[in-house]
């Protein structure tokens, strides 16, 4: 959008756009998985009666995985869920001046929530916390979150410079 | 100030963002963390930014979101609604607006295997409106019976409408399933007999369809009898409680996945796009689910939601007005907000004056949805509209005014649902647990 693919925001913009979808790739991936293994411990309780060990909390593992790795392109994609019905009726120039306010609370208040879950993580780490079954590391699937929504941070900063520039622009 | 004018304050914050366009899910959060540091400290509300992120997304029940999902998307992208469609055509085609109510029951049918409205009105409208051009249907009847068949996506089980209501409200996932079955089956019933009166006033609307004999009838089956196999196992399993939802949704995902792969309809393009699909709405699915919480854990300390139900129970007032006056708030709430968003903002203020008033919280979920239903048709922001109008191209005009006799239709059954309670509360209370 009027950058140069040259210039550094281009850059930017480039490695934050396939970085997310590349993500996301990893997620889906994982959603296949998690239909699988479930399928499994089904049928294998059925014929077998042997269920897979732990199928809940890994599939819970996987559920974290899938959708914190999505969130960001989701965002990239511009699908999350907004109400157009009000503020589509002002004109272009507040429209881009209240979408930089929107994306710089809707930034703050992400950033909080990475902030939040990547303490958590130390936490996690220092008590040394394992799931109940397995004995999984929790840790890690903290670390997947806090990772999402970082990475959607820096959607949502690439979505706020866009705004800023189309609201300064004459 | 007292506890719950800031909630009132937070509800009234929380409006002004969505109405600037913030995502609804983060516009939540951020009301929430800041309404709760008021309340009850900031220690508190820092901990819940990261523990309910967590928490709500890794937990066992809530694989029914992306797995329904993506049973939905594989089914739409093997051409199952096009074999649904053949074969309740070829079944009451030659009836006066038969390819109307043929067009409905295929909804129906699509709805059994997809929990979304929008994506059922689009994969139908691809399917049926060509038909009924073709056979010179009058194209509101066309279009209006596609938006309203279509909005039974979400009544129909499996419903990502019951799913979020159930996170929102900790019911049961399975038991609000089987209460959406016969009302929905009442509903696409009530389509016909609106469709069967409109072309018997004016026959034009709708011309009947070619007739066609018991052999291709039968031959017609071939196309669907699989989907509708998975159907029954899917809630027939929930139901005679040998799986639970979870499971079931797995389960309903691979069989899809395998019926794809058996009719040769399923390819790696439309696999990975069925997969990208469901990404992205388990992701903006999700967001709106914490946000959710986060509010909720912020109403909550406000002690809000249970002074508006003393409040709305020292009225005096009998139930049934107090419930109709909440019908009409949704009917109108359904004017300017999808469905998704609707539920996640109002269920946590309103649920605990429902249950106060002594109605069964199943039950009001399936009134819950099929009002939010009629939201998703009606105007200004009526999604399936939106979406026939740009997958066909027919004047969105056309499709609004298409729909009324439909809305009139829904009215009727509203009324019914809410008249009689057995219809959705027959299944659940059969249900084997």
């Amino acid at each position: 959008m009027g950058v140069k693919p040259s210039s550094w925001p281009g850059h930017f913009e480039k490695v934050i756009a396939l970085t997310s979808r590349l993500l996301n790739n990893i997620g889906i991936a994982f959603l296949v998985l998690l239909m699988f293994l479930i399928t499994a411990d089904v049928l294998l309780r059925a014929a077998l009666k042997r269920p897979i060990l732990g199928t809940n909390e890994l599939s819970e593992f996987m559920m974290i995985i899938v959708v914190y790795l999505a969130v960001a392109y989701t965002q990239h994609t511009k699908s999350h869920v907004s109400v157009d019905l009000v503020i589509s009726r002002f004109p272009q120039r507040a429209q881009d001046i209240v979408d930089s306010f929107i994306y710089l609370l809707s930034l703050a208040v992400c950033s909080l929530i990475t902030w939040r879950a990547f303490v958590d993580v130390n936490r996690l780490l220092d008590i040394n916390r394992v799931s109940d079954v397995l004995y999984v590391p929790v840790a890690p699937f903290q670390l997947v979150m806090a990772i999402g929504f970082f990475i959607f941070c820096l959607v949502l900063l690439l979505d706020f410079l866009h705004a800023v520039r189309k609201a300064t622009k004459k | 100030m007292s506890e719950t004018a800031v909630g009132l304050i937070g509800i009234s914050a929380l409006m002004m963002l969505i109405f600037l366009r913030m995502p609804i899910g983060l516009a939540m959060a951020l009301v929430g963390f800041a309404g709760f540091w008021a309340v009850a400290g900031l220690n508190g509300a820092l901990s819940n930014l990261s523990a309910v992120p967590y928490r709500y997304v890794a937990d066992y029940s809530f694989v029914v979101i992306p797995l329904f999902l993506l049973m939905g998307s594989i089914a739409a992208n093997t051409g199952i609604s096009r074999a649904l469609y053949i074969a309740t055509h070829k079944w009451v085609g030659q009836l006066r607006g038969g390819l109307a109510m043929a067009t409905v029951v295929a909804c129906a049918g699509f709805a059994a295997i997809c929990g979304s409205s929008t994506a059922t009105g689009a994969a139908m409208s691809k399917v049926a409106l060509p038909e009924m051009q073709r056979y010179k249907y009058s194209p509101e009847l066309s279009t209006g019976c596609i938006a309203a068949g279509g909005s039974m996506g979400i009544l129909i089980p499996p419903s990502l409408g019951f799913i979020l209501y159930a996170i929102l409200t900790e019911e049961s996932i399975g038991q609000l399933f089987m209460a959406g079955i016969l009302p929905g089956v009442l509903e696409a019933a009530f389509y016909i007999v609106t469709i069967y009166i409109l072309c018997k006033f004016n026959p034009s609307l709708g011309p009947a369809g070619p007739r066609t004999n018991f052999k291709s009838k039968l031959i017609s089956l071939k196309g669907v009898w699989s989907m509708l196999a998975l159907f029954v196992l899917v809630m027939g399993g929930i139901y005679m409680g040998i799986f639970v939802p979870s499971e079931a949704a797995a389960i309903g995902t691979f069989g899809a996945l395998i019926i794809g792969l058996v009719n040769r309809r399923l390819n790696r393009k439309s696999f990975i796009d069925s997969l990208a699909e469901t990404g992205r709405s388990t992701a903006m699915i999700f967001l709106l689910v914490i946000g959710a919480m986060i509010f909720q854990r912020f109403l909550a300390v406000t002690n809000l939601p249970f002074f508006i139900a003393e409040l709305v129970a020292g009225l005096n007032m009998p139930a049934y007005v107090i419930l109709v006056a909440v019908i009409f708030f949704y009917i109108i709430i359904g004017c300017f907000l999808d469905v998704f968003s609707a539920l996640v903002l109002t269920i946590p203020i309103i649920f605990p004056t429902i249950v106060a008033l002594g109605f069964h919280p199943i039950w009001f979920g399936v009134i819950f949805v099929r009002v939010a239903e009629i939201g998703l048709i009606t105007p200004p922001i009526g999604l399936n509209c939106f979406v026939i109008a740009g997958v066909t191209g027919v004047p969105l005009g056309t499709v609004f005014r298409g729909i009324v006799p439909f809305v009139f239709a829904d009215i009727c059954h509203v009324a019914l649902l809410v008249a009689v309670p057995e219809i959705s509360l027959f299944l659940p209370k059969m249900m084997v647990r």
